[in-house]
């Protein structure tokens, strides 16, 4: 036996940790429950036989399985090849074709780069050309393409619930038309920024003269919009230059948010703006004050806990400080942070930026940019755009009036376009009973469809024509990418058309009649044909106001009361099914959340000492997580949820995440067990149960009064119910490490003292090895030194990837591409309790604390995203006893799934825990429609077969054979991982280590990188660079020795 | 007591080791040969819906495979072709025929034709025509004198066996690019110095490690 040297206890005790990580409140408490859940390698549940049944019943039907599979194996199946009749000009089959197109998302236009293969969209990432995209696609925009081939989607016009066909719709408006003058209406849409939705809406209100139309966002008014509107005396858009911040102070303003519409270019802007190559270069610094731990919070370098109803207080506070006025008698007078980052402001004068959040009244909003005017930020940090928008009624007086004339009978025809108001408005539904005419236009047949005389299927932005503006303003047109999957699927467009005009239009016409008015006439086909190919107008944004506006003196000193005390409940949209239009999307559901981690549900969030005040728990038990549950009620309505508890949130605050709980009709049928219940596959067929998104977590938005999403109101009381078991990952995978830093953060000063402290940190081996010279790595030291590998072609490219953790926020943008990219299976909540999840990616999540005493108040927050570290002493590679996994001569590891006989050694010997395991057949039983998405350049894996992330082996296979063919070598860029292509903040890079050019090498070499577990001595692939602070000195002052 | 069992039974136990031995050996013998590709799928000639004779048409009239096969330089996927391709001709020639009646009904109806798929590939190997009829791999190669086939079979087992035949030593096989879609070709005397040099020349290393197909 090989004897290897291990550390001794007292070796251990001997390296003083600097900070403590952890990952969760058990991680915290390091109790015997957490520790059995952690050491193995497989949770307690994960390696038991599938759901339900015993070993050995799992036996009995493996070994009847096998006897059936083997009669069924012998006859050989028939393919059939359908090529076409009439061949599609430039279509190759085989060759992924690429259009540009775009998506509405909250009343922003999202431009898009489709990848479809022979008509079958499968693939979305941003329109690199495009002016606000530049190639990058958020996790919505990623998600959505699920959304068309979600099996549940709304598929026929029904009429009073009998289903009917669009020409009877068309009949029906017709008819209705010819008393279209008398009509009473009110529409409520979903936000759009579409020119030619505008001019059809135009049409439609002239030919209904007593109609109304409102845009109806479920989250309430955009809060920021009406702050300017209260500032400038004009909604104008903000335009955040992040980019040129190097103070900003967040008033509970979660800018780097995933649901934000200007998610792409705020995080790539504050990015560069974090962005540090050496020593030399600067840094932003960030203050946060916010309720909930966010995103924005995790990249703070002072964070202040505080509810997100003081936030007014609290600026008022800052904003004394800034004027030099004096105090106000609130209770943040004296707050430290407040005077550091108010002189910290000053001193950055034009470069500061205040952002204020969703949350907070438009007075916030206001006072900010009154603030940013006088710090000079205006022009620098902060520009305006003049969108266009009409002066804003707040949407809860819009709501208010509708009811009132629905109780009076005072509306004849309620139309909804693209929205489910009766989700967040339950008492709705029995008033749209009552009115004569009512028309649903939606994805789904959901809350509101079943209340209505018509619904009309809406069509997927892929299978319409539409267009748009984006942020910027910038116009865009997209076109579809299928036709539509059900026949009567309309575009909102289209159906506004019909309703105004009485004609039948395709989008397509009404689309280009729009923009005949914009591009020139004598060559509007040619043009036409250059907007759909770019996706885009070039130089057409929305006019920059910036110096024409003019503050308003009650932006100057708004009045902000002290709240009372209390114990608030903050509303948002949910990271993962946003106002509840993902609910429906496998992906969505199945995407840990950014914070908790948590899967499949929405929760109520609250800090550990609410939790106790409340008298409410969340513990491990067995390696499962169980609630208690709360009752909420407010002015009558009640709801009940159950709890979770997350360090760094602010006492007395609850946050509570909108879209869950919905109720979506399913015309497929309940799958049940088969073969006398020996068949267990219907418990994990996620699609086998109707709508997948139905009764999943809970509706929390009637709860709300006016889309209020701050409220000191409720009472708050714990329910006496059985716990209730939630699904969370962020106790799964964890390297069981203590003391020993896998996630590495460290202050600018100590950078700057110590450009090497990363490497310092991490543990040596004993006997040193020096094996981080790259790329001369494979040459020398690869433990396969023969020749059949140095004579491989592939031998002449080494793949490696650095992950930049400064400047990654954890957006999960990367997940999702990474499972659209690699037919990432979704495997539902039960399975990913017992710790199956497949995401070949995980987002790490830690928290640190100061000291090593159990502290949980304020952790810091970092992000580590773990894949396949492909290790040149890859422990799996060893244990493997068929080489099913193998290092490929191109330095990678890979996994040969045909060869895969399923026994889990290699994960039990993996480190990093990044191997996935198909413990069923996820794909068997997958609806026809789901199928569509799957990328068929990467092979969908089968029951019993290890997976895990191959470095998107296909697009290097890919360009490798384009090179070929193009006769030439690889360029550095050609291949972009899935999850580097998503990536809005540029945080990783992947490529040729063998090439001293590529960027990926230059990371390599910057003194930041380290490696997770070096001292195991497997030489991974994936490097990471330390995340670093910049604390303001006076508040955290520089330790005196480095 | 008798004796129970004859002298001869002591012969049992060494027929029956040797027999399960010899059993041993047939059987894996049996199962190498009969289920392997080259016994099960070599051969394999299903039915098409349309009578379509490669022997006639890149036999007798010559046609270039890459008349149809268009995609077959630049796509990893050799395409069958649409309708359009035989209406080329078949707008013009035999159009009374009764064998086309499907590709008539095909063009009139926009219905595609559902040909039977012969070569099969399993779904975890990828690979691609464009990489292989570029670098020297004759149609003739895998798929064998298709210029003779009334009736399209697989000539060749596609296993992975096989494939690796041709990896390992690829100066065995190679053709000039202009001699692709040739049936028949005769490599000169020299093929393999031919075939070493032009290897060395244009770099071509087929790869033989697992990740080159399977991903």
């Amino acid at each position: 036996m090989i004897e290897l040297p291990v550390l001794s206890d007292a070796e251990l005790n001997a390296e003083k940790p600097r900070a403590r990580f952890w990952r969760s409140m058990s991680h915290l408490k390091n109790d015997a429950e957490y520790q059995a859940s952690v050491n193995s390698e497989f949770m307690p549940e994960a390696a038991q036989a599938p759901s339900g049944s015993s070993r050995r019943q799992f036996l009995q039907l493996m070994g009847a399985s096998m006897a059936l599979a083997g009669l069924s194996a012998c006859r050989r199946p028939v393919e059939v090849i359908v090529p076409y009749s009439r061949q599609p000009e430039e279509v190759l089959e085989g060759v992924p074709m690429k259009y540009a197109t775009g998506m509405n998302f909250r009343g922003v236009y999202k431009p898009l780069l489709l990848e479809s293969h022979q008509g079958r969209p499968t693939r979305i990432g941003g329109n690199v050309e495009h002016p606000t995209s530049r190639g990058n696609a958020g996790l919505f925009e990623q998600g959505s393409i699920l959304n068309m081939y979600d099996p549940d989607r709304s598929q026929l016009v029904l009429n009073d619930g009998a289903q009917v066909t669009w020409a009877d719709f068309v009949r029906f408006v017709n008819e209705y038309r010819v008393t279209a003058s008398r009509r009473n209406v009110a529409v409520l849409a979903a936000p759009s920024s579409s020119p030619t939705l505008a001019a059809v809406k135009q049409n439609f209100l002239t030919a209904f003269p007593n109609s109304r139309w409102f845009d109806y966002r479920a989250e309430g008014d955009d809060m920021r919009t009406l702050g300017m509107q209260m500032a400038f005396g004009a909604p104008y858009r903000v335009d955040y230059k992040m980019g040129n911040a190097e103070v900003i102070f967040s008033l509970d303003g979660n800018f780097l948010s995933e649901t934000s519409t200007d998610h792409e270019f705020i995080t790539r802007g504050y990015a560069d703006s974090r962005r540090v190559m050496d020593v030399g270069d600067t840094m932003s610094r960030l203050y946060v004050a916010e309720s909930y731990y966010t995103t924005t919070g995790s990249m703070a370098d002072h964070r202040v806990r505080v509810r997100s109803s003081d936030i007014p207080a609290f600026a008022a506070a800052l904003a004394a400080q800034i004027r030099g006025t004096a105090a106000l008698g609130t209770p943040f007078d004296d707050h430290p942070v407040i005077a550091a980052a108010a002189e910290d402001l000053i001193a950055a004068g034009p470069n500061a930026l205040i952002v204020a959040g969703d949350a907070q009244p438009p007075e916030v909003h206001a006072l900010a940019m009154a603030l940013n005017s006088e710090l000079g930020a205006i022009g620098t940090t902060v520009r305006f755009l003049d969108a266009g928008t009409e002066p804003i009624t707040p949407q809860a007086e819009k709501i208010d009036e509708l009811f009132r004339d629905l109780r009076a009978g005072a509306l004849d025809t309620v139309i909804m376009l693209d929205v489910n108001p009766v989700l967040d408005l339950p008492e709705l539904a029995d008033l749209l009973r009552r009115v004569d005419t009512t028309i649903h236009l939606g994805t789904h047949v959901d809350e509101t469809a079943s209340s209505v005389r018509w619904h009309l299927p809406i069509a997927h932005y892929l299978e319409a024509w539409e267009d748009g503006r984006s942020y910027d303003g910038t116009l865009s047109a997209s076109q579809p990418l299928i036709a539509p999957l059900y026949e009567d699927a309309k575009s909102m467009i289209e159906v506004v058309n019909l309703l105004a005009t009485g004609l039948d239009n395709t989008g397509y016409d009404l689309v280009r009649q729009t923009w005949r008015d914009v591009l020139p006439a004598d060559k509007f086909e040619s043009s036409w044909r250059r907007v759909l190919h770019d996706g885009f107008l070039p130089n057409t944004p929305y006019p920059d106001v910036t110096d024409a506006v003019s503050l308003r003196p009650e932006a100057i000193s708004p009045e902000l009361p002290v709240a009372p005390e209390g114990v608030e409940l903050v509303f948002r949209l949910s990271g993962q099914v946003l106002d509840g239009s993902y609910a429906n999307n496998a992906w969505m559901q199945e995407l840990p959340d950014v914070i908790t981690k948590i899967v499949w549900d929405n929760v109520a969030t609250m800090s550990p000492k609410t939790a106790v005040a409340l008298g409410v728990e969340s513990n491990l038990e067995k390696g499962q997580h169980f609630s208690d549950w709360l009752t909420l009620t407010l002015d009558g309505t009640s709801i009940t949820i159950p709890v979770w508890i997350l360090p760094g949130h602010a006492d007395n605050s609850i946050t509570l995440d909108l879209g869950f709980g919905r109720q979506i009709a399913s015309s497929r049928a309940v799958r049940k067990a088969k073969w006398f219940g020996f068949d267990t596959d219907h418990k994990i067929d996620i699609y086998g149960q109707g709508a997948l998104g139905s009764g999943v977590g809970v509706n929390v938005s009637p709860l709300r009064a006016n889309f209020d999403n701050l409220t000191l109101d409720a009472t708050i009381v714990k329910a006496e119910r059985e716990r209730y078991m939630i699904a969370t990952t962020q106790d799964h995978g964890v390297l069981n490490m203590e003391k020993r830093p896998l996630a590495i953060m460290a202050t600018m000063s100590e950078y700057q003292a110590n450009p090497n402290l990363a490497k310092d940190m991490v543990p040596t081996l004993p006997k040193a090895e020096d094996w981080d010279e790259y790329p001369t790595l494979w040459e020398d030291r690869a433990p396969a030194t023969d020749l059949a590998y140095k004579d491989n072609p592939y031998y002449q490219n080494q793949w490696g990837m650095v992950i930049d953790l400064n400047t990654c926020m954890g957006c999960n943008a990367c997940i999702v591409a990474c499972q659209a990219e690699n037919n990432v299976q979704v495997i539902g909540k039960d399975q990913v309790s017992r710790g199956r999840e497949m995401h070949w990616l995980r987002l790490d999540r830690y928290f640190i604390s100061d000291s090593y005493e159990i502290e949980s108040d304020n952790p810091k927050m970092m992000f580590l995203p773990v894949s396949c570290q492909h290790c040149e002493n890859a422990p799996c590679e060893s244990v493997c006893p068929v080489a099913a996994t193998y290092h490929s001569p191109d330095g990678t590891n890979q996994m040969v799934y045909n060869r895969c006989i399923g026994t889990r050694y290699c994960a039990n010997n993996c480190p990093y825990k990044v191997r996935r395991f198909n413990f069923y057949n996820w794909t068997k039983d997958l609806p026809l429609t789901v199928q569509m998405v799957q990328n068929p350049n990467v092979t969908v894996r089968s029951r019993g077969v290890m997976e895990k992330c191959t470095y998107c082996i296909q697009r290097i296979r890919k360009a490798q054979q384009q090179a070929s063919l193009e006769k030439r070598n690889l360029r550095d860029g050609d291949i972009v991982s899935a999850c580097q292509q998503a990536c809005a903040a540029d945080s990783i890079y992947f490529g040729d280590l063998n090439d001293p050019n590529s960027r990926v090498v230059k990371m390599k070499e910057n003194n930041r990188r380290y490696e997770l577990l070096p001292q195991i001595n497997v030489k991974p692939r994936t490097s990471y660079m330390a995340r670093l602070r910049n604390p303001n000195e006076k508040l955290e002052p520089a330790p005196t020795s480095a | 007591m008798p004796q129970l069992f004859p002298k001869k039974a002591n012969m049992v136990p060494h027929l029956s080791l040797f027999g399960s031995l010899g059993g041993g050996v047939f059987l894996i013998a049996f199962v190498w040969y009969f289920f392997s590709p080259e016994y099960i799928d070599v051969g394999y000639a299903p039915e098409q819906p349309v009578p379509y004779s490669h022997e006639l048409h890149a036999g007798q009239l010559g046609m270039d495979c890459r008349y149809c096969h268009s995609n077959v330089e630049v796509s990893a996927y050799s395409n069958i072709p649409p309708t359009q391709t035989c209406m080329n001709c078949h707008s013009q020639i035999k159009t009374a025929s009764l064998a086309l009646a499907p590709v008539r009904e095909s063009w009139a109806t926009g219905e595609p034709i559902e040909w039977v798929k012969v070569h099969h590939l399993a779904d975890y190997a990828h690979f691609s025509h464009a990489s292989h009829v570029n670098n020297g791999v004759g149609c003739e190669t895998c798929h064998g004198r298709i210029d003779q086939m009334e009736v399209v079979w697989q000539a060749e087992p596609l296993s992975m066996g096989w494939c690796l035949e041709c990896h390992r030593q690829p100066e065995l096989w190679l053709r000039p690019n202009d001699e692709i879609t040739t049936m028949g070709y005769v490599q000169p005397a020299n093929y393999i110095e031919r075939n070493i040099e032009r290897i060395a020349r244009e770099g071509i290393q087929p790869p033989s490690n697992c990740s080159a197909c399977h991903y």
